[in-house]
């Protein structure tokens, strides 16, 4: 099971998904997906719908959401030289981008990599500043003319680093963030078998989640229009800095947030699962907001009860961001019992 | 272009009151479309019907101003800013009320430059007392700095409001041409952008288009101390790819870029690091939409003296023109 | 629930039920029993909030039309805390969720709990003696406060609490002042309008005849998170025109010069034309207004531009609706201390009478 998990989790992260360029991967996608679904919706807002129906007439409907975007750049300006400007997309951490290996993805896939200013020429005390991101430029081996017929404005630049694995059932890599998340929901619905299924399930890997703007989750689940929403996205994970009450424990299973935004009787229903179906499961209080594609996805239509569920993951927003597989395996076997659980909210 | 945009600037339309500015523009609009109406909160919205795709294209009428708050004592009269007002580029300019009165904007003396916000600012009317006040202005009128238009070198254009009345503009002008074509276009001059795109909200949710289009203004990388950014005046309509509110459709995004292309209608890239557009609502209403920007790119934006070019005004014209007629798969 | 309640009886009971933001399950109870006589149906909302309809005659009659859907929308949740953690020694570190003043929490006592049941607690910080001198004029610190509910170590605690619970402030309801004009207590932001619309409900469905178009009563949750409830109920409802029913912050203490007081107490309901969140209908309120100065009715408008509420959420749903907010003026907001007038809800309360009676008249319209 590990190894296909991190197969999954492989194969998802190598499609570049930058926060508005979902679709350019959807062909990629859907020979790693479809197999598991009846059905693949495109979704004008860039969301991925998977559907995967039990046979029964009218039966109510389940939302998985795990947003499919990661967090990386635009070329925001190409300069003499061959280097390129870019703007951040989602939350960049630029305390981690001097020296970045990155890729560019314009008419070819370039490789490049983030520049760094040599310490001869740092002035005394830079070393302690992170850059800012409009002063960094990538550098890419060619020349500024040819570059201008690769790439333009606009073109999206993610990070290179590839999932590896480290000791244990730890994973490293890019995008963790969420196709971790992604897998998790993906394997969730295949493994129930049609006839045990109480729900009608559709699977949104949503579009646009790292910009702050949740808008592809909520136009899909516009037109989908569930019953319920289960949104699974990562968390911090226990590490030095981050305390146990604002994060779960790498290891501990799936992490359900108590929060006032979201549907406190979906989330003590799914802890009852997990406790009933033996799942290992943990909980983080969210009081306010949960940051994830939820709160508003709560607010969509006449309103759709909903719960969070995350992996926990250290180094988030990073090109290393590290997973424990037993995490992800132990989040899709709760929405494996999810989806059985007819009683999961009424 | 110029003779409609001028007649746009002689109708004040603070946020929340542009209900004058949308009879009128619902008027001039009459001949081209099959039905015009206005919505709940105002927003103007022109359809033709049509046998391809459903395009939505919005610009908003509305402009930054003030709302009157308290009438003091002596007949100064007290204000809230409506939408992102620059206090500092507001003090001492002559503004001009919905019902035609003047004012004086003024910060109250002693107030240093660097503290100027709202609650230091008064307007002096010319009202001796409360009572002469309230018999002119009532509490909840709007104001905004006055408005006009003046040229200069070349093609170049400067005056308030432009944001986003060049938008209008170019939709009104092209209305007669885009409307003969086979899509299905809705026109929607919106309301209540400036304070946070609300009414194309509820105009796209009404509208529900296959493809949004905002004509909006945008900021320019090309002016003294400006920050880095790709867009300059006179280089043409400017394709939206990104501001602070939405990651615009990259798929449409890429269709009007090769119109443009094909065309030969001047064209640029555009990324926003500050600043919203009713792109963001457009593409997030109901079930949403395919949505992109077409922006006119525009130096010193929200001050009293916005200045453009019209050659970007007339490419964004041509490219609103080419996307009514355009084939989309 | 016995109907011999007033407003005001009502609002005691209201002020005193548990219910913070996202568990508004215990007021939601209240309500429900107290207005299911006096209407046509409750519908079920996913949101837990509670909408209430009695049905119009929906009669048109010549060419002016009634308007079909009339909505009047008030928010049952309160500002509260929420438990993030239980220490070794039993104390609860809390999350707040009533914005960032940490100098209306320390000391006080609060409830903490869920729908069914809570327990008391007190605020605790470091006592004044041990705090250095430097740091005496500061306000404390959120991660430096807990909750002490009487026990000493962990698992005591978990016995009556959980993390994840909720909490509120515990205050009493109050009448004082001047012939008691006054009342204080918390939670009166927005449990007046709960109460408001409870009795507004109740003397409609008892009048002689039914009103000309249906009108939905909301009561809805997490509107002090922003993220309101009032959101999905106006989607459910599609209202033509809609009405919240608030409380605003008063500014009306000495001290505070006058274009900064908002609305002062017994001056009747604020009506409100522009907040952070709405630019409110200008025809629909001046003919509020207008209303309210033929039958009599004190109110004001509200002089400054300041916070925000459900409105916001209702104006821009579906195609968009035509929004105004009557607010009973309250000083002290989002502490347990509320301050409110009497007269104001009283003269609230013949306000939206006044304003159904004339909206759902057939022959009237807004411009």
């Amino acid at each position: 099971m590990h190894s296909d998990i991190k197969k999954l989790i492989g194969s998802l992260v190598s499609i570049m998904s930058v926060s508005g360029q979902e679709e350019r991967g959807r062909d990629a996608l859907l020979s790693l997906v479809s197999p598991y679904f009846d059905e693949y919706i495109p979704d004008p807002s860039g969301t991925h719908v998977f559907v995967k129906r039990c046979g029964k007439e009218d039966a109510p409907k389940l939302l998985l959401d795990a947003h499919f975007d990661e967090i990386g750049m635009l070329v925001s300006d190409i300069t003499e030289g061959g280097f390129l400007r870019v703007v951040p997309v989602g939350g960049l951490d630029r305390r981690i981008l001097p020296a970045a290996e990155v890729l560019i993805y314009g008419k070819e896939t370039l490789y490049g990599v983030i520049g760094a200013v040599p310490p001869h020429l740092q002035k005394a005390g830079d070393h302690k500043t992170a850059p800012e991101i409009g002063d960094l430029l990538i550098d890419t081996g060619y020349d500024a003319d040819v570059l201008h017929t690769l790439v333009d404005i606009g073109t999206p630049v993610g990070f290179y680093e590839k999932t590896a694995s480290l000791l244990g059932s730890r994973i490293c890599g890019r995008s963790m963030d969420n196709k971790a998340c992604c897998a998790a929901a993906i394997l969730g619905a295949s493994i129930v078998p049609k006839e045990e299924m109480a729900w009608d399930v559709y699977v949104t890997l949503s579009a646009r989640e790292e910009a702050g703007l949740s808008s592809g989750c909520s136009a899909a689940a516009y037109r989908i229009c569930p019953d319920a929403a289960i949104v699974t996205d990562v968390t911090f994970a226990v590490a030095p800095g981050v305390g146990a009450d604002e994060s779960g424990k790498m290891g501990g299973g799936p992490v359900l947030s108590l929060s006032a935004v979201t549907d406190r009787r979906l989330t003590r229903r799914l802890l009852d699962l997990c406790e009933k179906k033996d799942i290992p499961c943990q909980t983080c209080v969210d009081a306010c907001d949960t940051g994830t594609n939820a709160t508003m996805l709560s607010l969509v239509g006449e309103g759709i009860p909903t719960a969070v569920v995350s992996v926990p993951i250290t180094s988030m927003h990073t090109y290393n961001e590290t997973a424990d597989i037993v995490d992800i395996e132990n989040t899709a076997a709760l929405f494996a019992a999810a989806i059985r659980d007819g009683g999961l909210y009424q | 272009m110029r003779n409609i945009l001028r007649q746009l600037l002689k109708i004040p339309s603070v946020s929340g009151r542009e209900r004058r500015l949308g009879e009128y523009i619902a008027g001039e609009m009459q001949s081209y479309f099959d039905t015009i109406k206005t919505d709940a909160l105002g927003n103007v919205i022109c359809h033709k019907k049509g046998a391809g795709k459903k395009l939505l294209f919005c610009a908003h009428m509305d402009e930054i101003g003030f709302i009157i708050t308290f009438i003091e004592e002596d007949g100064f009269l007290r204000c809230a800013p409506v939408g992102g007002i620059d206090w500092n580029a507001a003090a001492y300019s002559r503004v001009v009320f919905e019902n035609g009165r003047s004012g004086v904007l003024i910060p109250e003396d002693g107030v240093k430059p660097e503290d100027y916000k709202g609650d230091t600012f008064v307007v002096d009317i010319g009202a001796k007392s409360r009572a002469e006040a309230a018999r002119l202005i009532k509490i909840g009128d709007c104001f905004a700095l006055e408005g006009g238009l003046f040229s200069l070198a070349g093609s170049r254009i400067c005056g308030r409001p432009l944001d986003d009345k060049l938008g209008c503009a170019v939709l009104m002008s092209a209305a007669k041409e885009a409307a003969s074509f086979q899509n299905d276009i809705t026109f929607v001059f919106s309301v209540q952008e400036e304070v946070g795109l609300r009414g194309a909200r509820t105009a796209a949710f009404d509208v529900v288009p296959d493809f949004g289009i905002a004509v909006d203004v945008t900021l320019t990388g090309d002016t003294k101390g400006a920050k880095p950014m790709a867009v300059s005046l006179g280089k043409g309509a400017a394709i939206k790819l990104k501001d602070k509110s939405v990651i615009c459709d990259a798929y449409l995004t890429e269709k009007i870029a090769s119109l443009a292309r094909e065309r030969g209608i001047p064209h640029q890239k555009e990324i926003l690091t500050v600043g919203g557009s009713d792109t963001a609502a457009l593409q997030l209403a109901g079930a949403g939409c395919r949505a992109s920007c077409v922006s006119i790119p525009l130096r010193y934006c929200h001050s009293g003296v916005e200045t453009a070019d019209m050659k970007d005004v007339q490419a964004a014209r041509d490219l609103v023109c080419a996307l009514a007629q355009a084939d989309f798969a | 629930m016995k109907n011999n309640w007033t407003t005001l009886s009502l609002l005691e009971q209201l002020s005193c039920t548990f219910a913070p933001s996202g568990c508004e399950g215990a007021v939601a109870e209240l309500i429900r029993s107290v207005i299911a006589p006096y209407c046509d149906e409750i519908l079920p909302d996913p949101m837990c909030g509670v909408i209430a309809r009695i049905r119009g005659t929906g009669k048109e009659s010549g060419e002016t039309i009634a308007p079909r859907r009339l909505m009047l929308s008030c928010h049952m949740d309160e500002v509260g805390f929420m438990v993030r953690s239980i220490t070794d020694a039993g104390l609860l570190k809390i999350s707040s969720m009533c914005g960032s003043d940490t100098r209306v929490l320390a000391g006080r006592r609060v409830w903490i709990g869920d729908e069914l049941r809570q327990v008391r607690g007190v605020f605790g910080v470091k006592p004044l003696h041990l705090v250095k001198s430097d740091d005496r004029g500061r306000a404390v610190d959120m991660d430096d406060m807990y909750v002490d509910i009487g026990v000493s170590i962990r698992e005591e605690a978990e016995k009556s609490v959980h993390v994840g619970d909720f909490g509120t402030f515990e205050s009493d309801y109050v009448v004082f002042g001047q012939n008691g004009r006054y009342i204080k207590g918390k939670a009166l932001d927005d449990r007046l309008g709960c109460a408001v619309l409870c009795s507004v409900m109740r003397q409609v469905y008892q009048g002689d005849a039914r009103p000309g178009c249906d009108l939905y009563f909301a009561f809805t949750c997490r509107e002090e998170l922003g993220i309101s409830g009032a959101r999905t109920a106006a989607h459910k409802i599609d209202p033509d025109y809609a009405i919240v029913f608030e409380a605003t912050a008063a500014g009306d203490i000495a001290g505070t010069k006058p274009y900064k007081q908002v609305a002062r107490l017994g001056e009747g309901g604020a009506i409100s034309l522009m907040d952070r969140s709405t630019i409110y209908d200008r025809p629909f309120i001046d003919w509020i207004l207008e209303t309210a100065r033929e039958r009599e009715i004190p109110c004001q408008i509200k002089q400054y531009v300041s916070g925000g509420n459900d409105a916001g959420h209702i104006h821009k749903s579906r195609a968009g609706v035509r929004c105004a907010a009557i607010s009973a003026p309250a000083r002290y907001i989002h502490t347990a201390s509320n301050v409110v007038a009497k007269s104001d809800i009283e003269a609230i309360e013949e306000l939206a009478l006044a304003v159904i009676d004339r909206l759902c008249s057939s022959d009237e319209r807004v411009k």
